[in-house]
């Protein structure tokens, strides 16, 4: 027997949960999903509103105010993030000059101190990069950023640990009245309380039915948004919102508390509960009117777009109180914005009333403090670091290489008072899933982590509420192996001949930064002119990278003058290194490069390192194009994989990804990945793909597409995603010319996953972060002949330079940058001579989109110069002219050129003038579209 | 004129991807007439295609006491392209323990051909 059950963990259900365990009272928190904060809590501005836009004396006024002003002392308490950035207001023309007014003498009224109205040219200083028409602002130096989830996850866990039972998985059926108590039906339990109280969020209307008649209705309104990159959030200084109008506080611009940038939401009524969908209007919706305060956001750096629902009802303000039909049932509902700035308000107010209802309580004798520490690893200090490195080695293994969290903070997040069991869990508390690769190479290692901690097969692991399963079974229907416990992928054993580098030293000559084909080339090109002292450091449990997942054949022709498969090609170079005895770091995690090529590392036996190198070669490869950064609306079930992912559960790891399977995109890997499924006993619905032609190879069309019955459904696109748990069936529809779905062509296709096969992008946040200048049409750095950057000393070769289609022509490119570092080192060493000859760029021309390398330096030059590039568009009968100063050099005839086949032109020496020139350009003279 | 009876293929030696339609002489038995195509070898890989069309197959087999649970595999020369599913039924049914290294013979003779399924990594 409960006193108190409270129905919801949302931001509202919790905060007030952990209040009331203040108190000797006996609580339960009932919650309907497999997990706290998973309803509107998980998916909205995370603002803490100063609480000027609240009419004056409502509940929202009031309890907003007083929210905030709390905020501060909570977050810190609970060790959640919290900044007072301020929010602006901007107005945009005299008409919105009188809102701000108004808006000011209201927050007046609601006393919100230090409001400010500020005139244009204080505006601007404020807040850079704002359209021009922005003239005045109402400034709120008290309004916030947080991270909803977290405070909500830390609220739950701290009330948990003051003896509030939590219930998860457990919805409510029934409310019953017995003997002046409240009967509770949920999940599979009945729970005797003497008060209820409702925080059932979206839900709240259901739950007050089951004891009351109906005294409101929830409508919930659904706003979208858009998640940019990390670092993106320097794009907003403040919360900047426009003036509101009637439809509410439209479309804001701000950091999240992360440092991402959120943009959003709309405001659309839906009818259902669930309706968590994006759509391509909204978002559309979204994007028009963020411009209209501030043009050129970087929407190309965005990483997803997701959408929640507010529960708003008809009586506008929060209803807090208790029923009058039904003692000791109170209900806290109808809580829209600003409900998270007035969450703590909120709970010490429903304490209040409780306390109206059923008399005094005491307080108990011992509150207890947060045990867990949340702080991410990565913002400790160094030193704290090393502590937690030495207790737990699994602190000094990265998991998630976009947000760079460590094993130990998913263990610590499964294990504290609310523990993760699923991935979405995970990825709240820790944020692995939650960058730019969306889970794509962490997805597996964190579901690895979760069944070794729970102790259950990878199969069970679910996305977020049950029937969110990722994975349908194992292939070839045999068991797979149970990892043991310890790190998750074990290193290959040590006496497998490869030089294992342990212990930590000061520096290298040469750090290769990536065991994959870039890497092991570079490495191996270096030692054999002439450098002894070379680390290859591989974040991975052992060398070759993607090759490793890449078990079809069709690698090697050029270098090894025979067809290989991936692991063959890999371990054909894995071979050298062992030969030429070249040292390598295994699961090991670079985290950042300095111009001065100092390279920071950690990984479990070092800890945090870092060591000099003379030369520095990046070799980090790429990664895939998501689903949210192409912004494809609907749900975001579990079912939902880029191509190489489900490429890493198939071949690696022994898992099939789905039954029923629609590829996205008709990249290589997409179409590979479809003839796999098929023979591992699964069914390819369609391969879609926007072009009016297949992206990948004629050979994979003809051999993974066509010999296997599969409909290619050409000019056609995915208009939306539908399933809750687990993906549904998609809409798909033709496209125009612009590759834009046409009305009145829609139709669904039933399936139950997805893959995404829609590109690669060079993987540069090291190379970003060193200061390597990039070239925007590859999203690599710009190189010189021997692959330098414009860093002197940092190399880059492979996919981070440019995204290859054979791994051949990688392992070339890697081997003249292996040399030219190995030269570097050379010349360092040596008194250095005056430099000789003179330097020309390279230049795309019509159609000609890029070129590999971008300098040349006529002295460094060797007896040849190749040249990579790819063209946009289809061309037949091509002709491609190479112009030297303005002369045409050379003139090269292809069949066809597409923009998936990359070009390579091998110049020689002799045909370059001997003269000085400055450009040497590449352009399409010829050819039929 | 399009001929009936002519099997229709792509070319897969270049990215131009001739469509090809490929039919024997009814006069010339054995002999190919090839439509579509533009060069010498194009009109091999025709022939090839027509008469006894063969695919490497790649897969993996289940393996246990190694540090990962599937080794990947392949045949050991291009399979005749009927046989693909046969030739998966038999890799499904291989259960290993490792360690194994690369270039293992794992299936001898699959199907009775001369082909073998071999190792295509080391493992353990």
């Amino acid at each position: 027997m409960y006193d108190v059950a409270i129905i919801g963990a949302g931001i509202i259900g919790t905060a007030i949960a952990r209040e009331l365990a203040r108190y000797d009272l006996r609580l339960v928190l009932i919650e309907k999903d497999s997990d706290v904060a998973n309803g509107t809590t998980k998916a909205n501005s995370a603002i803490v509103h100063a609480g000027f836009d609240p009419e004056p004396g409502t509940l929202k006024a009031i309890l907003n105010a007083e929210g905030n002003s709390l905020f501060e002392e909570l977050c810190r308490e609970l060790n959640v993030p919290f900044h007072r950035n301020g929010s602006l207001v901007v107005a945009c023309s005299e008409e919105e000059h009188k809102t701000l007014q108004e808006l000011y003498e209201r927050g007046l009224e609601n006393n919100i101190p230090g409001l400010e109205i500020v005139g244009r040219e204080k505006l601007h200083s404020m807040e850079p990069g704002l359209n021009e028409e922005a003239s005045a602002a109402l400034y709120a130096p008290t309004a916030g950023i947080t991270d909803p989830y977290l405070l909500a996850i830390a609220l739950a866990e701290n009330a948990v640990e003051n003896d509030v039972d939590l219930k998860l998985d457990c919805p409510v059926s029934a409310i019953d009245r017995k003997n002046g108590r409240f009967l509770i039906s949920c999940g599979r339990e009945q729970v005797e309380a003497k008060y209820v109280i409702n925080a059932a969020g979206l839900y709240a209307d259901k739950i007050n039915e089951m004891a009351n008649p109906p005294s409101f209705k929830i409508m919930p309104s659904r706003g979208e948004y858009f998640l940019l990159d990390k670092k993106t959030g320097r794009h907003a200084r403040h919360v900047l919102f426009p003036c509101p109008t009637s439809l509410g506080k439209g479309v804001l611009i701000t950091s999240t508390a992360h440092g991402n940038l959120i943009i959003g939401p709309n405001a659309e009524k839906v009818d259902s509960k669930e309706a968590t969908e994006t759509t391509a209007e909204g978002l559309d919706y979204v994007r028009r009117n963020a411009e209209k305060l501030k043009k050129g956001l970087p929407f190309n750096e965005v990483i997803t777009s997701f959408s929640g629902l507010r529960s708003k009802t008809e009586r506008g303000d929060f209803i807090i109180e208790e029923s009058d039909q039904t003692p000791g049932f109170i209900n806290v509902a109808g809580i829209d914005s600003p409900g998270l700035a007035a969450a703590p308000g909120i709970a010490r107010y429903v304490v209040d009333l409780l306390k109206d209802i059923s008399g005094p309580f005491e307080k108990k004798g011992v509150f207890k403090a947060p045990s867990k520490n949340h702080t991410p690893f990565m913002s400790l200090d160094r030193e704290m670091k090393d502590k937690l490195i030495k207790e737990d080695p699994g602190f000094g293994r990265i998991i998630c290489r976009c947000e760079n969290i460590t094993e130990g903070e998913i263990v610590r997040a499964i294990r504290g008072p609310v523990g993760a069991r699923t991935v979405d869990g995970i990825k709240k508390r820790t944020r692995p899933g939650g960058g730019r690769c969306q889970g794509g190479f962490c997805g597996p290692r964190v579901m690895q982590i979760i069944a070794r901690e729970l102790n259950i097969e990878l199969p069970e692991v679910q996305k977020d509420n049950p029937g969110s399963y990722i994975l349908t079974g194992t292939t070839k229907d045999k068991s797979v192996d149970q990892r043991e416990s310890g790190p998750v992928g074990k290193c290959l054993p040590q006496d497998s001949g490869l030089k294992i580098e342990s212990g930590v030293r000061e520096s290298y000559d040469l750090i290769v930064i990536g065991g994959g084909p870039a890497g092991m080339a570079a490495a191996v090109s270096a030692r054999e002119n002439g450098i002894n002292d070379i680390l290859v450091i591989e974040r991975d449990h052992e060398l070759g990278g993607i090759l490793q997942q890449c078990i079809h054949n069709g690698f090697g022709l050029h270098q090894f003058k025979e067809e290989l498969t991936g692991p063959e090609y890999a371990e054909r170079y894995i071979d050298q290194l062992k030969e030429l005895g070249i040292s390598c770091k295994l699961d090991t995690m670079v985290l950042s490069v300095g111009k001065d090529r100092r390279v920071t590392y950690v990984n479990t036996s070092d800890g945090l390192t870092t060591v000099q190198a003379k030369a520095v070669v990046l070799g980090m490869g790429c990664r895939e194009r998501t689903r949210g950064a192409i912004n494809v609306p609907g749900t975001r079930p579990a079912g939902i994989f880029s191509a190489g992912t489900a490429q890493r559960f198939v071949n690696i790891e022994g898992y099939m990804v789905g039954r029923k399977v629609l590829v996205f995109g008709s990249g290589d890997i997409g179409l590979i990945m479809a003839r796999r499924i098929v023979l591992e006993g699964g069914e390819v619905v369609a391969v879609i793909e926007r072009k009016p032609y297949s992206e990948g190879l004629v050979r994979n069309y003809v051999q993974c597409v066509e010999d296997y019955g599969i409909p290619m459904l050409l000019q056609h696109t995915i208009v939306d995603i539908k399933g809750k748990d687990r993906v549904e069936s998609v809409t798909v529809a033709n496209t125009d010319l612009n590759k834009q779905p046409i009305e009145g062509t829609y139709r669904e296709m039933e399936c139950d996953t997805i893959l995404f096969s829609r590109g690669l992008i060079p993987e540069n946040e090291l190379s970003k972060a060193a200061g390597v200048e990039l070239d925007q049409a590859t999203g690599g750095p710009i190189v010189n002949e021997a692959m330098e950057t414009s860093i002197e000393g940092i190399f880059a070769c492979g996919n981070v330079v440019h995204v290859h289609d054979l791994v051949d022509w990688v392992s070339d490119e890697s081997s003249r940058a292996g040399k030219g570092a190995a030269e570097y080192i050379r010349r360092q060493d040596r008194t250095p001579e005056p430099q000789q000859g003179f330097t020309f760029k390279t230049k795309p021309l019509n159609s000609v989109s890029y070129i590999v390398p971008h300098k040349i330096r006529s002295s460094l030059l060797g007896e040849t110069l190749e040249l990579y590039m790819r063209v946009r568009g289809n061309h037949k009968n091509a002709e491609l002219y190479v112009k030297a100063g303005g002369s045409l050099i050379r003139t090269v005839k292809k069949k066809v050129l597409t923009p998936g086949e990359m070009v390579s032109i091998k110049i020689n020496r002799a045909d370059l003038p001997i003269e000085p020139f400055e450009e040497l350009s590449v352009e399409l003279a010829k050819g039929a579209q | 004129m399009n001929d009936t009876s002519a099997k229709e293929m792509i070319c897969i030696l270049c990215p131009l991807g001739c469509k090809m339609q490929v039919s024997e002489k009814p006069d010339q038995p054995g002999e190919l007439k090839v439509r579509g195509i533009q060069c010498k070898e194009g009109k091999k890989y025709a022939y090839e295609e027509y008469k006894n069309p063969t695919r490497t197959l790649t897969s993996t087999v289940a393996i246990h006491n190694t540090p990962l649970p599937r080794l990947p595999v392949k045949t050991s020369k291009p399979l005749p392209k009927g046989l693909i599913y046969e030739a998966m039924d038999e890799i499904n049914k291989v259960e290993l323990t490792g360690p194994v290294k690369v270039g293992t013979v794992i299936i001898k003779g699959l199907l009775g051909t001369d082909i073998d399924i071999v190792a295509t990594r080391s493992l353990g």
